[in-house]
């Protein structure tokens, strides 16, 4: 809502500078967005007529102008689209400064001289639109200094209004605030107040109470549709609004002053001396003054004469009842509409006015007359004409009066402050409500125009904003209270989202949308569960549309991008939600559950002196699980080969637990990678975090430090690669006893002395007595019977050095 | 001064040239011993004249430091031959050179958006909030209805929602889960909810379709706008520093009534004004109020029992605005060469 300041004045006095003005209106409540002050002067800048303009010869989307500036021509480069002959427009000469600091230079552009420069909107410092050049009032006389456009000398605060406010949708209404600030009175404009003996020469029939709740229209008889006088169009240009004609800008006037939307028809056009305002018909259609066939329908309120529609009510008039150049009566429209159903209207219409946006948010049904009789008393002055018959008001079910009572107690205690009864009624006074004080409280009529006062809270609102709330004290903290309800879920996300962080990973947060496509990319089979999406109906964008049931399509795009940015070795991860459309859940939502990623791809180390640089493998990123879910403390089964359509499962992994499985991770396949255009290696950790959760110790018990030494076994054994390490490992766990602590697995090593189906594998085996230091034959003892164990079932052998 | 750092100078030279003349007599570790005390012990020469630095302003300090620093590891070095010479070391073994870099280490961090958050739920954790999270995908009831938006009302044009179907939709603040929380639990509460929000919104440098909000709920019989004052002014400084100034400007949301716009000092230029903060030197940093009885209603609470406050801000807007980041499209970009700068 744009305020400019000496419109303002008319309705209340204020002493202070129009910054002040904004703050002190911002702090009670109406936050001014931004001061406009009034355009600069200029020097060197004259009104020019534009003589001829020609295509400039090397320059397809430049002109050579001939301008004439009083007497003298210049020639003159202009590259703006709307440049013609005949246009009046602002010439910046030889010699100007324009706001900005831009100093005019004769110059040559692509060849051609140009002695000076036809100046856009924003070069004058009018604003923004550089789209193309001014174009003035051609009645300006050529040669005479630019002094701007109506409405650039005037001082404007742009306004933000909440949609609880409608009625600081009128300059009135905003010089009530200002009133309640400084506690001046506020100032009404004159109205028309006569008395005609006529009866009405239109009847106003409301189809439905509920729709249309008052309509009240008023002839004007031979008025002269011309031009607005210039102090009424400067105001219109002071809210960026241009002039159509004396009725239609009196229209627009009566809006920004009162916040009253109104229309004018031409009475001629009204058939069958009645109105009625009714729900559209299916298949009936209106002209709008937009020039745009619309198609109605009975979601959507209109005016209709006699024989159909002639306006959208609340929204738009039509073109055939518009005011004309040679109007003679004018019928005069001032209604109170639902604002629902205006709403409902311009929506499904798609359209949206100073009509609508007012009515939507609600206007004062009881100003209707008083709003009328304004709008009157300015189309006289403005239009000539005069009122000879009465108007027809049907306002059937007027709006009850709010009263409401305001217990000083309470707003007391919600606001903290300790203000008495009489001083909260003077309070809300200064905001021109009728309250008196009454038992241990206020009593208040809420003025019509105040709807959204509906209840005691919102006078506690009133009184705490108009008492100010710099002066509610702020420095005294509330006590805690005795117990926090722990929050373990929250608590373990972020333990291990540290962890993963000491282990050198880079948390990243990626969008919780996913591409359509990402399903197919992952390879996902037919009835895996990560097809179960959950869609957005009306999207940003039409591929985006999906919210995602993994965490790894966003991950590998992380990915790319740092690749294609020239990071290529990196460790990430992210902890976050995925969304899993689930049939009959409680409330009919999708199962929201985090799951964590992690990543690991490029260089092993980052890159240093003391080692040559090698590619990570799988080992890393299993290094990194292993550590972290050993850090968490979570017990949990290892296993070669993870099936997950995304994976390489020959170079990946699986992890379980006791209640079932936990994630894995490995190799991203090759065709997922090349569907993401990454094209190095990336090995992927995929954990379901639910199911962390479930196998996290409850508490670790102290299990005593061992008295008695350790036994240190090395095994070297020569391995059928068929066999995988994992079964050798259990052989030996199965075959070591009770006594066996420990197995590392030290050394992994190729020697074509074995044959090429062999491997050697080192095993460094720890045995230890809880009771007493071991002694050889007993450790030799296990030691046969593991060699015994791997040999018969694995056909695993000790190497022969 | 300057003839007494020529002075200090002097002495420097004096003691490099006396003490290593002494070092090369030196014959045993008994004389090596005398004379490391004498020169570099803790109470020795060298340490007399790093005291005597204290005596020189700022300017000259750091330069005679350095010479200083340079005359002790030049005894040290010297120290350290004469006593593996007297051990018997050759002093031809393997050297390292310390002065190589390590070996590197992948160096993880956490996203500055999730540190932020951490610090913020760490501040309000200390001032008695517990922590709750909630579904993103979230019945249109508790997102609008039950917060006091009417049906068909303009104020949710305030939040372009995207829509699953007719009566779920992406949450468009965390303020759903004011009413959960107070469904499932008797008063008083003390809640902050952090988590993901969405607008359907074009997206450009300061407009993200979805980011993270800390929502915070307080109910108790008579919490009033004092409350709800202190605890954001107590929250603002201890994340942006005790310097900032708070104020309060009457605003508008359904769900809570008074209503209020937090403003903080302008950190680009302390108040004065500048392009950071329009030159008004207020920056807007979240929207609070006090809890609107319907709410309490929609809630199962009864408002003439209990009063509370609430409070929501953008966890993305308010790292930029402490870490001066400037487009907030970066942080679900995820380049390392940002995510490495916090
Ligand atoms: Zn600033």
């Amino acid at each position: 809502m744009r305020i400019p300041l000496s419109w303002l004045r008319d309705y209340v006095d204020f002493n202070v500078d129009a910054q002040t003005l904004a703050h002190d209106l911002t702090m009670s409540g109406t936050k001014i967005e931004a001061v406009h002050a009034p355009a600069p002067e200029w020097q060197g800048v004259q009104v020019g007529r534009v003589l001829e303009s020609g295509q400039h010869p090397n320059a397809d989307k430049l002109s050579v102008c001939r301008v004439d500036v009083g007497g003298e021509e210049l020639r003159i480069v202009c590259g703006a689209p709307n440049v013609r002959a005949g246009l009046t427009v602002a010439v910046a000469t030889v010699g100007a400064r324009l706001p900005g600091g831009v100093k005019i230079r004769k110059s040559k552009i692509r060849g051609e001289v140009s002695q000076g420069m036809i100046c856009s909107a924003r070069e004058l410092g009018l604003g923004t639109d550089a789209a193309g050049i001014l174009e003035l009032d051609s009645a300006l006389e050529s040669g005479a200094p630019f002094t701007g456009v109506p409405g650039s000398d005037e001082t404007v605060l742009e306004a933000e209004i909440t949609p609880n406010r409608p009625d600081c949708l009128g300059l009135i209404g905003v010089a009530r605030e200002v009133a309640a600030v400084y506690g001046t009175p506020l100032k009404r404009p004159p109205v028309w107040s006569e008395a005609v003996a006529e009866p009405a020469p239109v009847r106003i029939e409301l189809a439905d109470v509920q729709d249309g709740l008052r309509y009240l229209g008023r002839a004007i008889r031979d008025v002269e549709v011309g031009p607005s006088p210039a102090w009424m169009q400067a105001r219109l240009a002071s809210m960026q609004l241009e002039p159509i004609n004396n009725v239609v800008d009196v229209t627009n006037y009566v809006l920004f002053e009162t916040g009253q939307p109104i229309h004018a028809f031409d009475l001629a056009a009204v058939r069958g001396d009645r109105i009625i305002v009714r729900r559209a018909r299916a298949g009936e259609k209106l002209r709008t003054l937009d020039g745009v066939d619309r198609e109605l329908d009975p979601d959507i309120l209109v005016i209709a004469d006699a024989e159909g529609p002639v306006a959208l009510a609340g929204i738009m008039g039509g073109v055939e009842s518009a005011i004309q150049p040679s109007t003679r009566d004018v019928f005069l429209e001032v209604a109170h509409f639902r604002a629902d159903l205006v709403r409902s209207g311009r929506r499904k219409l798609a359209i949206d006015t100073d009509a609508s946006y007012r009515f939507e948010r609600g206007t004062d049904a009881a100003s209707v007359r008083w709003v009328a009789d304004r709008a009157t008393q300015l189309l006289l002055e403005v239009c000539g004409g005069a009122v000879r018959e009465q108007h027809d008001d049907a306002y059937p079910r007027p709006l009850a009066p709010i009263r409401l009572h305001l217990r000083s107690a309470r707003a007391n205690r919600l606001i903290g402050t300790e203000l008495g009864a009489a001083e909260m009624a003077r309070l809300l006074q200064r905001l021109q409500l009728e309250a008196e004080p009454a038992e241990a409280g206020v009593d208040v009529e809420v003025p019509t125009f105040r709807r959204d006062l509906q209840a005691e809270i919102d006078l506690v609102e009133e009184v705490a904003r108009v008492h100010g709330y710099d002066n509610i004290p702020e420095d005294v903290l509330p006590p805690a209270p005795l117990m926090q309800r722990p929050n373990a879920r929250h608590e373990f996300l972020t333990r291990l989202r540290h962890t993963l962080v000491g282990l050198g990973y880079r948390e990243v947060l990626t969008s919780a949308f996913m591409d359509r496509s990402d399903p197919d990319r992952l390879q996902l089979a037919s009835d895996d569960v990560r097809r179960r999406v959950v869609r957005v109906r009306n999207p940003l964008v039409a591929s985006l549309d999906t919210l995602r049931t993994s965490l790894v399509p966003n991950v590998v795009r992380v990915v790319r991008h740092n690749i294609h940015h020239g990071s290529a070795a990196l460790r990430l991860f992210a902890v976050d939600r995925v969304y899993v459309a689930v049939e009959d859940s409680s409330e009919g939502l999708p199962q929201e559950s985090e799951r964590l990623v992690a990543v690991a791809c490029g260089a092993r180390r980052p890159e240093g002196w003391a080692e040559t640089l090698q590619a990570s493998d799988l080992f890393d990123l299993k290094g990194d699980a292993e550590a972290l879910l050993e850090h968490l403390g979570v017990d949990s089964v290892w296993s070669a080969g993870y099936t997950e359509p995304f994976l390489d499962f020959a170079a990946s992994f699986m992890i379980s637990g006791s209640y079932g499985t936990v994630g894995g991770g490995g190799l991203v396949a090759e065709e997922v990678l090349r569907a993401y255009d990454v094209d190095t290696p990336v090995f992927l950790l995929d954990l379901d975090v639910d199911a962390l959760v479930r196998h996290l110790p409850e508490r670790r018990v102290f299990k005593g430090i061992p008295r008695f030494p350790a036994v240190k076994r090395d095994l070297s054994l020569v391995v059928p690669r068929r066999v995988a390490y994992e079964k050798v490992h259990a052989a030996v766990v199965g075959a070591g006893g009770p006594l066996l602590e420990s197995i590392n697995c030290f050394d992994v090593f190729e020697d074509r002395a074995l044959g090429e189906d062999k491997h050697s594998i080192g095993l460094r085996l720890r045995f230890r007595s809880p009771e007493r230091t071991l002694t050889d034959d007993v450790v030799d003892r296990q030691i046969d019977a593991i060699v015994r164990r791997l040999s018969e079932t694995l056909g695993v052998e000790l190497r022969r050095l | 001064m300057v003839e007494q750092a020529g002075a200090l100078r002097q002495r420097i030279a004096t003691m490099r040239d006396t003490a290593l003349a002494q070092l090369q007599s030196v014959a045993d570790r008994e004389a090596l011993e005398a004379w490391r005390v004498r020169w570099v012990g803790r109470k020795g020469e060298l340490s007399a004249l790093f005291v005597s630095l204290s005596g020189f302003d700022s300017a000259q300090r750091p330069q005679l430091g350095r010479e200083l620093n340079t005359l002790k590891s030049t005894l040290h070095e010297e120290l350290q031959q004469v006593e593996s010479r007297l051990r018997g070391d050759s002093g031809a073994g393997p050297k390292v050179d310390a002065s190589l870099p390590g070996r590197p280490r992948w160096v993880g961090g956490h996203h500055i958006a999730l540190q932020v958050l951490d610090e913020m739920l760490a501040i309000f954790e200390r001032l008695g909030f517990s922590i709750a999270t909630g579904p993103e995908v979230e019945l249109e009831s508790y997102n609008f209805e039950a917060l006091n938006f009417p049906p068909n009302h303009p104020a949710r044009d305030l939040q372009d929602t995207f829509w699953i179907d007719d009566r779920v939709l992406l949450r468009t603040q965390t303020s759903p889960m004011q009413v959960r929380i107070m469904r499932s639990q008797p008063p008083p509460v003390r809640i902050v909810v952090p988590g993901r929000v969405y607008r359907n919104e074009q997206i450009d440098a300061s407009h993200a379709a979805e980011f993270f909000q800390l929502e915070g709920l307080y109910v108790d019989r008579n919490v009033s706008m004092i409350d709800l004052k202190a605890t954001v002014s107590h929250f603002v400084q201890r994340l942006f520093g005790s310097g900032r100034s708070v104020r309060f400007k009457p605003h508008f949301f359904p769900f809570t009534e008074p209503s209020v716009d937090v403003d903080m000092t302008c950190f680009a230029c302390q108040g004065r004004g500048c392009r950071v903060c329009g030159n008004e030197g207020w920056i807007e940093i979240m929207g609070a109020g006090m809890v609107h009885p319907n709410v309490f209603e929609a809630s199962g609470y009864d408002p003439e029992e209990v009063t509370g406050f609430a409070f929501g801000m953008g966890i993305e807007r308010i790292s930029m605005l402490r870490h001066g980041i400037n487009d907030i499209r970066l942080f679900l970009e995820n380049d390392v060469r940002f995510l490495s700068q916090f």
